[in-house]
């Protein structure tokens, strides 16, 4: 009898052991992703940043801001951003009041991983001070 | 003892797949939070903001700059900076800031302006002003040097050529710089002197003008009772105006 079932108990014991490596798998799993998503908040925060440094460079951000060409600055940033990277600018005058009244946006993201970037700008004609912030993400 | 070996050889299999989890496990954390740690002194922080800041600061003594070169108040660029100051030090959200700055006075530098619109053919519209800036927050300490320096400069000469009793042919050539280096500009206008006083060349019939795309001009004539002299004001493409008086050779 004993010697009929050490086999099953072999077996029984493999799977076991296999039961507890892929635990240990399962278990760090999340790990996995949260170094996932944090690389994927690392190149959206960059997306975001070079966008909003390449439309400054020449005062053409501080520009579309003071004329209240949000289409404008809508298409620029569509340009500049990578296809599929959603995103939702507000524009803040010096006193922090929201100046776009209308929304800069393009699709909908993804709400998993949105990366907010600020940006602090000079318009040049009037030289009067701005904060953007720009959220990007993933489209759903 | 053989028996013993047989007996055992599945929980020792256990134990071994209890031991690999556990490597499994520490390597994972260990990794996470080597990966965390490098992410605290990411770039999102500080040295963005740095960025960020000097780039807008450019764009700021560029403005303030074509302020004071069409007429405005030379302590435009000083009370803008002062504002734009103040406003950088409240925005940094991650710790705290301290920007400060000191208009250059080194010669020929006055209250950080150099305006010289000269008769010998050269003409230049400067700002330079040195910044320092300091960030603290929970992980990071930095300080930050830098010279923000815009310069639009202009050459001007001209030659001219009597080819019929008081008709002249003029040619003015115009080379532009930004930084010391060619750029473009947005739009000029030749003046020539003539007896009756200075004059819009742009105005005579046989006015002709010719851009190299090189950040050379020149612009061409033909003028009655000139008098040797002509003038060039100028705007660059970011609106900074600069003007150059010359003798025609």
């Amino acid at each position: 009898m004993h010697r009929g079932n050490s086999g099953q108990i072999r077996v029984l014991e493999a799977l076991l052991a296999t039961a507890i490596i892929f635990s240990a798998l399962l278990l760090t799993h999340p790990i996995y992703v949260a170094l996932a998503v944090g690389g994927d908040s690392e190149a959206l925060y960059s997306a975001g940043m070079n966008a909003l440094m390449v439309m400054n460079r020449e005062g053409q951000l501080g520009q579309l801001i003071a004329q209240n060409n949000w289409t404008g600055l809508s298409k620029q940033l569509s340009t500049l951003l990578p296809i599929g990277v959603s995103y939702n600018l507000t524009v803040y005058d010096e006193a922090m009041q929201v100046v776009n009244h209308s929304l800069i946006a393009n699709g909908d993201a993804a709400g998993k991983n949105v990366v907010a970037v600020q940006y602090v700008l000079v318009e040049r004609t009037d030289c009067r001070f701005y904060v953007v912030r720009l959220q990007v993400g993933y489209m759903k | 003892m053989r028996s013993f070996r047989r007996n055992c050889s599945g929980q020792v299999l256990v134990l071994a797949a209890l031991a690999i989890a556990l490597i499994i496990s520490s390597t994972m954390v260990y990794v996470f939070q080597m990966a965390e740690a490098q992410s605290l002194g990411h770039p999102s922080s500080s040295d963005d903001y740095v960025r960020t800041v000097k780039l807008s600061t450019r764009n700021l003594v560029i403005g303030s700059l074509a302020d004071i070169s069409y007429g405005g108040n030379t302590t435009t660029l000083g009370t803008n900076l002062e504002r734009w100051c103040s406003f950088v030090e409240n925005q940094y959200y991650l710790g705290k800031s301290h920007v400060s700055f000191a208009l250059c006075e080194r010669s020929p530098y006055s209250s950080g302006l150099r305006l010289f619109w000269g008769t010998a053919g050269f003409g230049v519209t400067s700002a330079k002003v040195d910044f320092s800036m300091g960030l603290t927050d929970e992980t990071t300490e930095m300080s930050a040097f830098y010279s923000v320096n815009v310069t639009t400069s202009i050459y001007v000469s001209g030659v001219h050529q009597e080819y019929s009793p008081n008709w002249y042919a003029v040619n003015v050539t115009i080379h532009v710089n930004n930084e010391w280096e060619p750029a473009l500009a947005k739009n000029f206008t030749v003046y020539h002197e003539s007896e009756t006083g200075w004059q819009n060349s742009g105005l005579l019939s046989g006015y002709y003008s010719e851009d190299f795309g090189n950040g050379t001009y020149r612009a061409s004539f033909v003028c009655q009772n000139f008098v040797n002299d002509v003038s060039v004001r100028l705007y660059d493409w970011r609106e900074i105006f600069v003007q150059a008086n010359a003798t025609c050779a």
